[in-house]
């Protein structure tokens, strides 16, 4: 029975894409939807609305400032794919918004995200209101005590990066680890639009 | 005479030479890659983290262990952190868990090979910024063989 299930299953996620010949190289997601709306205070204490990125193609990613490992690799990613966008990287946004509010203060999440590029930005506010978020996006968010380490606490997190059409529509989900390249090749395909 | 003179001679080279290997012209623990990556200085953090100043930063080597015995990376520590730990980042579909971990196998001709969603060396408390172009101290302890310090390149 569950094995029917996951055939159905297997078949319904690499049909589509055989059949359609998507024309993209990350996780398309069909058909496209209007990208959860959300309100959050930017790293300078002003107010963003997902809305007034219309226009601009948005690449959400939610992480924290303290993890070393997976939320550097792919900020520096991004920055590596703006540079190589050029001129057409102008038209594009790159939020992180926090899975740890607790630390991330405005000013760590500026000093962290300029550091990878200028027009970076980090996203937080309310914990309940980032909670709905996180919760909109399907983020997995669960923070973990580790005894014996300095670091007090890490941050289990989704890593999968969602990106916005010009038109607010939530288009592709980038997972950790996809090449540069292709990351450059889908969203060139969505500037162009 | 002369022909002893020529075997004690050649005696103290083979000696010599001999000695030479043994003192580590190849190690145990070889470095085959390493890097960091570039990482600002942080303000402090906020509440609940009031320890964590400075930020963090990672430290991705590739060592092989081209000794007969087995080894293990039990440790690191650098200059430029108050606190260096071992750590794994574990992929459970899309969700990245980081943990901790004791020590890093080195099989006997083994290679253990740290990468960006891996295995990685983490600096914590960082007491300046790594910046790319420049290069990190890092000395990184065995089970058994000799601690190794490295200037790893920051990138």
């Amino acid at each position: 029975m569950y094995a029917w299930f996951g055939l159905l299953l297997l078949a319904a996620l690499t049909l589509p894409c055989a059949a359609a010949e998507s024309p993209f190289r990350t996780s398309v997601l069909e058909p496209p939807e209007p990208a959860p709306a959300f309100t959050l205070r930017s790293d300078t204490g002003k107010t963003i609305r997902l809305h007034d990125w219309r226009g601009s193609v948005v690449l959400l990613y939610f992480g924290y400032t303290s993890c070393p490992d997976v939320c550097p690799t792919t900020l520096a990613e991004f920055a590596e794919v703006k540079k190589q966008l050029g001129t057409a990287g102008q038209r594009l946004r790159v939020a992180l918004v926090t899975v740890d509010p607790e630390r991330d203060t405005p000013t760590r999440l500026r000093t962290y995200t300029r550091a990878f590029d200028t027009t970076f930005v980090g996203l937080t506010g309310p914990k309940a209101t980032l909670a709905k978020v996180w919760k909109a996006y399907g983020v997995y968010v669960q923070s973990h005590r580790v005894p014996g380490s300095s670091e007090g606490y890490v941050v289990d997190h989704s890593a999968t990066t969602f990106v916005i059409d010009p038109q607010g529509n939530l288009r592709l989900a980038i997972p950790f680890g996809t090449p540069v390249d292709d990351i450059c090749h889908d969203l060139q395909l969505l500037l162009a639009r | 005479m002369r022909t002893l003179l020529c075997l004690l001679l050649s005696c103290s080279l083979v000696l010599v030479a001999g000695l030479a290997l043994g003192q580590g012209a190849t190690p145990p623990i070889q470095v085959e890659d390493a890097w960091a990556r570039q990482a600002p200085m942080m303000p402090p953090a906020g509440q609940m983290g009031g320890h964590m100043a400075g930020g963090t930063g990672a430290v991705y080597v590739t060592l092989r262990n081209a000794g007969a015995a087995p080894d293990a990376l039990v440790g690191a520590s650098s200059a430029a952190a108050e606190h260096v730990e071992l750590h794994e980042t574990i992929r459970d579909g899309q969700v990245m868990r980081m943990r901790p971990v004791a020590k890093l196998e080195l099989p006997a001709g083994g290679v253990l090979a740290m990468k960006p969603g891996g295995y990685h060396i983490m600096l914590l408390n960082l007491k300046h910024a790594l910046h790319a172009g420049e290069k990190v101290s890092v000395t990184l302890t065995f089970e058994h063989a000799a601690p190794l310090s490295l200037d790893v390149p920051i990138r």
